[in-house]
């Protein structure tokens, strides 16, 4: 197993691009592993702690306390990497739902712009922390509501009588 | 040992002894047999019915029949006998004195179950007789205002026969029955406020109490009852007592003061027409006694049906993937439909008693307030003194607002039975002590070392014995493999390390100290346990693999999920350990399911860690992994695995056979092939197997 790497100096991993537009991992020892991918372990509870790198095959290579521990240049690359993975846009104002309640088609404006989504139940809507949620639609794409209680008064109203 | 049915199966009862040389019967008649000539005891079990035979050398001696309730002590006793004859003298088994002494458990008091809901109430007490009062005011107020009835009255008809020429007094009257309506209104108000508050907090009290009673009941109780059942009398029946309490209690305490009251005032008015309208009270008392008691069967076998239809539900919608695997929907439709016809002919039962006795009493009422009018046209036609058109109409009032309220408590007893039902059924479970007893004098623990030691263990189910003297000595530290045929009584054996039974018989010593002597939850928190069907509940990953450590810091839980090979799967997961699992959430594999359920069990880092055929719904290849894993983690840690692949047990230090609740061959792998016995006989055997399908 690889699992051993955990020891490893995080600021001497070396991250780059290679031509099939892979990210590749260098680590310390000379292994060199393609197609590396970082993963965040609590995506939703703590995103910016604990990120897993792991190879092709979903074999842990290293797991990072936080992104701040690589050397800068290798910060940016996995940042991006990790931004190019995720899509999970964030609400920032329900325009109109087609139906006060599940199954109905929500009219958002978020932070990537202007979309509509198919929301099947109430089950769909998980509540996160004291005041986030996330709403997952039909195709399962996730929009997050990191606090609630920033949004205008009628998104407010949808989203509470759901959850 | 008792025999309570002689030879021709009638209820007799004969008592049998053991002694050190002979065994004596005295029925009937004294019979004794010395030991030498017995040979064995045997015991049957046929549809209830026990018999204990005794065998001698060439014939049987003689044998005794006994009910299911002398079944243990049959048992008892052929054990005893088999001590005594195998030469050593009666075994010293643990005494009364020795084991240790749960804590005493208070009877309940038998008395009417809605009485006992005081226990509850009484923080509240307060408030309620506040409600109590403003419920009185407002009834008085109305009896007040009904007597402005007869010098009004007496008012108007005087002015009608113009023996007066002003009407200003009407001003005073109609401004006090203004008045005392607008009292009425707000006293009623805060009255319900009041009580519907405090009827909210008692039930919310009663389901908390309730709920966590429940949690503290041993398993046992868990098996003989129906998940459904147990839930809706924590959520429906608590929910009937409190709109009991809210509606209908306090009034009716302040009714039946308001009737005494009326009837006074009548009384006073007129004694004759007081006697004349109080006539059909004896009746319509009787009356809602005599439907109180038909109700009350009534409600009982609707609460019934109604535990049964929420069984049903609660069976078959965790059930539902094996329901639609054997195409069994429509069944389980009929199914629903019949428990759900129950529900409407019991409701209907009671409706239709309740519809006959309903009208009737209603009846009785306007009757009573016909007499009134009656008798008082005749008194006014034979001139009675002192009697007016207006002493009438007071009258006609009063027994008005006599009636209705009796009318409305009549209809509480409606209420108060379906009250009374549903608080019997709650403390149906508040009156159940645990089978697995907090010690009395608890010995306190932190972290135990892990030794282990069973001492001459026994335990039935009922009336099977399952483990028989089951004696073994497990160091701190150690790994001992179970095997043994299904049904052996493994997984038993592990419940009782984990107190979720007791031991019937002998003890069981962690460190040296009986464990009914920890504190039961101190004692758990030393034991870890990974099942072979492992449940998850509804949540992320993260919160279940902590379950049973909230506090444990996020790098713990990762550190468990790689321990328990879980962690690279997890990742690979949508919402990483942000993942939703359990009911609705994201399906896992069993063997995904059962690697998060053994992170959970290290994460509390167990001094005895048991695996009930933990990895038997793994493929070899997790297997191996998760033997890995293994590996470092029963280092240190007193670990029992039962598995029945033997290539799992490699790391054991021990094995140990089970047969039929005994153990068999004890010793390493290699110590065990020597033997040549049971476990070399099933390691052929899966040795065989592996070559014929490639395992
Ligand atoms: N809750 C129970 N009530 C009655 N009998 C039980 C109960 N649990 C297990 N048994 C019986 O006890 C015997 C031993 O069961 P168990 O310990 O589960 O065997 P295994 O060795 O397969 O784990 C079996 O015959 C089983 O039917
Ligand atoms: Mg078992």
């Amino acid at each position: 197993m690889t699992g051993s790497a955990v020891d490893v100096d995080f600021a001497q991993l070396q991250f780059s691009k290679n031509d099939w537009g892979q990210l590749v991992l260098t680590l310390p020892d000379g292994a060199v592993h393609a197609g590396v991918e970082p993963i965040r372990c609590f995506p939703l509870s703590d995103p910016d702690r604990t990120i897993s790198i792991v190879d092709a095959d979903g074999h842990e290579l290293v797991n990072l306390p936080t992104l701040a521990v690589l050397n800068p240049s290798a910060h940016d690359l996995v940042h991006r990497e990790l931004t190019e993975r995720e899509f999970m846009p964030t609400i920032q104002r329900i325009v109109t739902t087609s139906a006060p309640s599940p199954p109905c088609r929500w009219d958002v404006e978020t932070d990537r712009g202007m979309t509509s989504f198919q929301l099947e139940s109430e089950d769909d809507i998980r509540k996160l922390g004291p005041s986030g949620a996330v709403v997952a639609d039909a195709n399962g794409i996730r929009y997050l509501l990191p606090d609630i209680n920033q949004l205008d008064a009628a998104s407010q109203r949808t989203i509470r009588r759901l959850i | 040992m008792i025999s309570d049915i002689d030879e021709l199966r009638q209820y007799r009862t004969t008592l049998l002894a053991l002694t050190d040389r002979r065994i004596i019967s005295s029925g009937t008649a004294v019979n004794e047999w010395p030991l030498s000539e017995v040979e064995k005891l045997r015991t049957k079990d046929r549809a209830g019915l026990g018999t204990l035979e005794m065998l001698g050398y060439s014939r049987r001696l003689s044998y005794w029949h006994y009910t299911i309730a002398q079944g243990p002590a049959a048992l008892v006793f052929g054990d005893r006998f088999e001590d005594v004859k195998g030469g050593h003298a009666i075994r010293k088994h643990f005494d009364e004195e020795e084991i240790p002494e749960g804590e005493e458990q208070v009877t309940p008091p038998d008395t009417m179950a809605l009485f006992r809901l005081w226990r509850f109430a009484k923080p509240h007490a307060w408030w309620m007789f506040v409600a109590f009062v403003l419920s009185l005011s407002a009834t008085i107020a109305d009896v007040e205002t009904a007597k402005m009835t007869r010098p009004l009255i007496n008012l108007l008809t005087q002015y009608e026969s113009s023996k007066i020429s002003s009407l200003s007094p009407a001003v005073y009257y109609l401004g006090i029955m203004l008045g005392a309506a607008v009292l009425a209104w707000v006293l009623g108000w805060a009255q319900g406020a009041i009580l519907a508050w405090v009827s909210e907090r008692v039930t919310g009290d009663l389901r908390n109490k309730t709920y966590a009673h429940l949690q503290k009941l041993s398993l046992e109780y868990f098996g003989g009852k129906r998940t459904g059942d147990l839930m809706s009398r924590i959520s429906n029946d608590s929910d009937r007592l409190c709109q009991f309490l809210s509606d209908s209690i306090v009034d009716f305490m302040a009714n039946s003061i308001l009737l005494v009251v009326v009837a006074v005032s009548l009384f006073q008015m007129n004694l004759k027409l007081g006697v004349v309208t109080l006539l059909p009270v004896p009746f319509i008392v009787w009356m809602m006694y005599y439907s109180r008691d038909k109700l009350q069967v009534g409600f009982q076998a609707g609460s019934r049906a109604w535990a049964h239809m929420t069984s049903v539900l609660a069976d078959t919608i965790p059930g539902i993937r094996v329901v639609k695997a054997f195409a069994q929907e429509e069944r389980e439709i009929e199914r629903f439909q019949t428990a759900n016809e129950a529900v409407v002919a019991a409701n209907n039962r009671v409706n239709s008693l309740w519809t006959f006795f309903w009208p009737l009493i209603t009846f009785l009422n306007s009757l009573g307030v016909f007499v009134v009018w009656a008798y008082g046209v005749w008194l006014i036609m034979r001139h009675e003194p002192d009697f007016d058109v207006g002493a009438l109409t007071t009258f006609v009032w009063l027994s008005m607002k006599f009636y209705g309220k009796l009318e409305m408590m009549s209809r509480m007893v409606n209420a108060s039975q379906r009250a009374a039902t549903s608080a019997q059924r709650i403390f149906e479970i508040l009156d159940r002590v645990s089978n697995v007893p907090e010690p009395a004098r608890p010995v306190m623990v932190d972290k135990l070392q892990g030794e282990l030691e069973f001492r001459h263990v026994g335990f039935r189910y009922g009336n099977r014995k399952v483990i028989k003297d089951f004696s073994l000595k497990i160091h701190a530290g150690e790994m001992i493999g179970l095997v043994g045929h299904t049904g052996a009584g493994k997984s038993t054996l592990i419940n009782l390390v984990c107190r979720f039974f007791d031991v019937a018989e002998g003890a069981i010593f962690a460190d040296g100290v009986d464990i009914r002597s920890y504190k039961v939850e101190q004692y758990r928190r030393n034991v870890g346990i990974v099942l072979q069907d492992p449940f998850l509940f509804y949540g992320t990953i993260s919160e279940n693999i902590s379950y049973g450590r909230p506090d444990a810091t996020r790098e713990e839980v990762i550190n468990a999920a790689k321990a328990a090979r879980a962690h690279e799967f997890i990742l690979q997961l949508a919402d990483g350990y942000d993942s939703l699992v359990g009911e609705r959430g994201q399906s896992l594999s069993g063997g995904e399911r059962q690697r998060i359920s053994i992170a959970r069990a290290l994460l509390i880092d167990p001094r005895i860690l048991i695996l009930d055929e933990a990895t038997s719904a793994l493929d070899s290849t997790t297997e191996r992994q998760i033997q890995e894993a293994l590996q470092n983690l029963v280092r240190g840690r007193t670990t029992i695995a039962i598995a029945h692949r033997l290539s799992t047990l490699r790391q054991a230090n021990r094995i140990m056979v089970i047969e039929r609740g005994r153990l068999v061959e004890i010793g390493t792998h290699d110590e065990l092939m020597e033997i040549d016995g049971a476990y070399a006989e099933l390691h052929r055997a899966q040795q065989a197997l592996t070559k014929d399908i490639g395992w």
